[in-house]
């Protein structure tokens, strides 16, 4: 029964000291909410590389030894069926994050007339929890390109040896590549694996190369391999005629197998 | 109360205080404070909230945050175990016990004790002028077995009913919430009964709870005082918890004679 000759005291408490009241908490970041120490409160979401934006703070709340020693961790807001499950906080959050990444990333690689009735389910709520196409924006494409490298800028050094006078050392820096496709591309050398700085002009080679998704812009290569040159065209054409033809074998005589 | 099956999770005593002196060292002090734990509280945190200041924008300028600095609120430190926690904000000391991988709840007993040892440890240390609140918080999960896929509210809880189907269909959530005097009582008791998210395995519904009992007149530094209003609350709270549940309910906690 509500008593309507107090309705101040039944709403919320009429002290102002009692900030840490659960009206406070029931707000995200509440006072009680801080003093939770089963509690955190999450404004992105990382794992390994991977960096999901959220689209409101996710709100964790670990509860301790329901599965013999282990505990489960839940979410606001929450994702079906998705719990975490670990002896420790940090245990059920890794568990939860390691499912979460699996589960966005396996969606994500699926053409939407793949998805089944649970994983369409499953998708919309993830994208009402995370901002999939800033994901998209953001996550650079690692692809796999052939390449040569076409230019090496020049770097002269100039000193003086006691005994031969003065000297000047040049060094070819690798800044060019030109890829199969026949587009050219600058290098920036700092941006590459050191392995690339080995390189020379005509060098043959295979990358792995990360690339901004909207403007294809070269943002790093992460790793490199280095190929054989491919044979001059007067190799080739003797390559070519090398390989046997059906004009040296000899004429059958079809009638004898009648 | 003995129960095969408490639904505890987590359980804290929290007090807070007022100081004359303006607080400018506080980190320093607070640190020193926890220095004199270290055996006992052994891991460390500290609790940051970023305060961003944003410049007024003329229209069609994109706002743009001028200054953004990183305050500490308070400081933290665990046992080893992770089932006790001491916390320090700038005016509020509280003993956290939680269940954990090795131990269950231990008990309102022992969280008065050490609360109170660390209570008497703080007015030594900061000497606060004057002690402004003292609370009691409860964190229950409340476990159902899903019943065909529902689970009736009034089956198991006695202030909260379901919505009328017919009317409102299916209930998705809740959230109710209560703030009372218990009877000849100067201080507040307030509780929140909420649905967590829903266990898959089982499958199990999931309520949590939180209880808190908020003692804020009258008070002195003197244990007896400060102890006693505690274990007044608790007693409030215990009953309070009892006569929140059906037989139904009650029964899922399995309560030994």
């Amino acid at each position: 029964m509500i008593n309507h000759h107090l309705p101040t005291e039944l709403v919320r408490p009429a002290d102002p000291l009692l900030a840490g009241s659960l009206n406070a908490a029931a707000c995200a970041g509440g006072r009680a909410g801080l003093l939770d120490v089963l509690r955190r409160e999450i404004r992105e979401l990382r794992f390994g590389h991977s960096a999901y934006r959220l689209r409101m703070p996710l709100v964790l709340h670990f509860y301790p030894r329901i599965d013999g020693p282990n505990g489960k961790l839940m979410t606001s807001p929450a994702l079906h069926s998705l719990v975490g499950h670990g002896a420790t906080f940090d245990a059920a959050w890794q568990d939860w994050l390691e499912q979460f990444h699996v589960r966005i990333q396996s969606l994500m690689a699926m053409r939407p007339w793949e998805m089944q009735s649970p994983d369409l389910e499953s998708w919309e709520k993830i994208e009402q929890m995370i901002d999939v196409a800033a994901y998209r924006r953001e996550t650079p494409r690692r692809v796999r390109q052939i390449g040569v490298i076409s230019q090496a800028r020049r770097s002269a050094t100039r000193g003086h040896s006691p005994q031969f006078g003065p000297f000047r050392r040049t060094c070819a820096l690798p800044n060019q590549v030109e890829w199969e496709s026949g587009r050219t591309e600058e290098i920036d050398l700092s941006s590459a694996v050191p392995d690339f700085a080995a390189l020379r002009v005509g060098q043959r080679f295979e990358a792995v190369v990360m690339r901004d998704p909207t403007t294809d812009r070269l943002l790093g290569i992460v790793d490199v391999i280095t190929l054989p040159a491919l044979p001059d065209a007067a190799s080739a054409k003797t390559l070519l005629e090398s390989v046997p033809t059906s004009k040296a074998l000899e004429p059958i005589n079809w009638e004898r197998y009648d | 109360m003995n129960l095969g099956k408490p639904p505890i999770v987590q359980a804290w005593i929290e007090f807070r205080f007022e100081h004359s002196a303006e607080r400018s060292e506080w980190e320093a002090s607070a640190n020193k404070f926890f220095d004199m734990f270290q055996d006992a509280y052994q891991e460390r945190e500290v609790l940051a909230q970023h305060q961003m200041q944003i410049e007024k924008v003329e229209k069609n300028q994109r706002p743009r945050v001028v200054d953004e600095r990183v305050q500490l609120v308070g400081i933290r430190s665990f046992t080893p175990s992770k089932s006790r926690c001491l916390q320090l904000l700038r005016d509020t000391l509280t003993c956290n016990f939680t269940r954990s991988e090795s131990t269950n709840y231990e008990g309102f007993d022992a969280l008065k004790a050490e609360a109170m040892a660390k209570f008497r440890a703080y007015v030594e240390f900061f000497r606060p002028t004057r002690l402004l609140q003292a609370a009691i918080h409860y964190v229950d999960l409340v476990r159902i077995p899903f019943d065909k896929g529902n689970v009736e509210l009034g089956d198991y809880f006695t202030f909260t009913q379901d919505l009328p189907q017919a009317t409102f269909g299916t209930t998705m959530g809740f959230n109710v919430q209560y703030t009372a005097r218990p009877p000849q009582s100067k201080d507040l008791l307030e509780v929140r009964l909420y649905n967590e998210q829903a266990d898959p395995e089982g499958p199990t519904a999931q309520f949590r709870m939180d209880w808190r009992f908020i003692a804020y007149e009258g008070l002195s530094f003197a244990d007896s005082e400060v102890g006693g209003r505690l274990s007044m609350g608790h007693d409030t709270l215990l009953s309070c918890f009892r006569n929140s549940f059906t037989e139904k309910g009650w029964a899922l906690f399995e309560e030994r004679s």
